[in-house]
């Protein structure tokens, strides 16, 4: 507010007791882990706002045997796909997502000092979309592809195997986890794989390595999503 | 403008905790939380070239979260029963979870705009500016409706008290 403007309300005090507990509610680490898991390789482009992270967007939907397929060119990766009907194509590595659309009408950017007329399109177009979809929930068609599998996806399977092993068999999680890290040492998913050694490790008992490990998260990655809960993960 | 380009992952480390927090107390189900933290971050990813200016990527992307709140509390009203949240879990009765579950229950006395700035502003703590161009109203109007917002939450809290 600028000055001149009206004072804002205020919660009495019992009121904002609650909120200020409430405040302390984000996400587990591990729960937020799994959706950056299904999020994959578009939480791990490296674009920027602005240069687009589809470059070339969507150019082509070819509709074939009941399957609609998005196909996205310039990323070397496809994006998602849709499905209305069953298909037997291999499912790919990562849930497919909504298929993407044409830009929409934006809320103007935080910072600006004129208060913007509600954009009547902004990201409300939800309610035309799918949702996003639950591993397993709904089906996904595969993108044929001759193309390599793109590193990133191999990186995802690696780390989702090693967080599905992780309550019944941490030791797995581990070698998982080790197995990531020869193969992409420095891959887009390095944080998410040094989340899961944490949990390993702390899962094993083997507290001292857990807590280097935590040590050396926190250090590497110090605005990360997790570190709140990374931070209390195993006290001091 | 910030030297440093905003992307998903920056967007995510930034926010997925407050994105995910903020979808709870706007009424979105604990069993559908996880989805529409993806759907928020699905649509930041589709539409991220139109974020132009990256010093407060903020409000856009609650404006994204906002909508799918609303889409997601919309579904729930044609939902079917089976759709409900489980039983918590005793584990849970911890005082975060009892401020969870009493501000959930006063924020289901407000309508979903008041909900919606009593969230961004005193859980959130958004600007009113942010709020304005997250909500895609005018400012007094976010002012307006957020005074009218606090006055029925501390009227939803007494009768709290009073009926035990």
């Amino acid at each position: 507010m600028r000055p001149g403007d009206p004072p804002t309300p205020r919660l009495p005090p019992d009121l904002a007791l609650v909120v200020e507990a409430a405040r302390a509610d984000v996400g587990d680490a591990a729960r937020l882990q799994a959706i950056a898991a299904r999020l994959g390789p578009q939480l791990a482009s490296t674009a920027p706002a602005g240069a687009s992270l589809i470059p070339h967007a969507v150019i082509g939907a070819l509709v074939a045997g009941g399957v609609t397929i998005a196909v996205v060119h310039g990323t070397h990766r496809p994006a998602v796909s849709h499905v209305s009907a069953p298909v037997t194509q291999a499912t790919p590595a990562w849930q497919p997502l909504t298929p993407p659309e044409p830009p929409a009408t934006q809320p103007a950017p935080a910072g600006t000092d004129t208060p913007q007329a509600a954009p009547a399109s902004s990201p409300q177009d939800t309610t035309s979309r799918p949702s996003a979809s639950r591993p397993g929930r709904t089906g996904g068609a595969a993108l044929p592809s001759t193309r390599a599998p793109d590193p990133v996806v191999q990186e995802h399977e690696i780390l989702a195997q090693a967080r599905r092993s992780l309550d019944s068999n941490p030791d797995d999680t581990l070698a998982r986890v080790a197995d990531h890290e020869r193969h992409f040492p420095d891959g887009a998913l390095t944080s998410e794989r040094e989340l899961l050694r944490i949990l390993a490790l702390a899962r094993l008992g083997r507290v001292p390595e857990a807590r280097a490990a935590r040590d050396a998260f926190l250090m590497r990655w110090p605005t990360s999503a997790y570190r709140n809960e990374v931070e209390r993960l195993l006290g001091p | 403008m910030s030297s440093t380009p905003t992307t998903l992952r920056s967007l995510w480390d930034d926010h997925a905790p407050y994105v995910l927090r903020s979808l709870r107390y706007l009424g979105v189900r604990e069993a559908d939380l996880d989805d529409a933290v993806q759907e928020t971050f699905v649509i930041a990813h589709r539409k991220i070239r139109d974020l132009r200016t990256v010093d407060a990527p903020r409000g856009w992307l609650y404006a994204i979260a906002v909508n799918v709140a609303r889409h997601a509390r919309r579904a729930r009203t044609t939902g079917s029963l089976d759709d409900e949240d489980p039983p918590h879990d005793p584990r849970d009765l911890g005082r975060q979870m009892q401020a969870r579950h009493e501000l959930l229950w006063l924020l289901d006395q407000l309508d979903e705009q008041k909900r919606e700035v009593i969230v961004l502003y005193f859980l959130e703590q958004l600007t009113l500016r942010e709020i304005s161009e997250a909500l895609g109203c005018p400012l007094q109007t976010v002012y307006s409706r957020l005074g009218a917002a606090t006055k029925q939450l501390e009227e939803a809290r007494t009768r709290m008290r009073e009926t035990g």
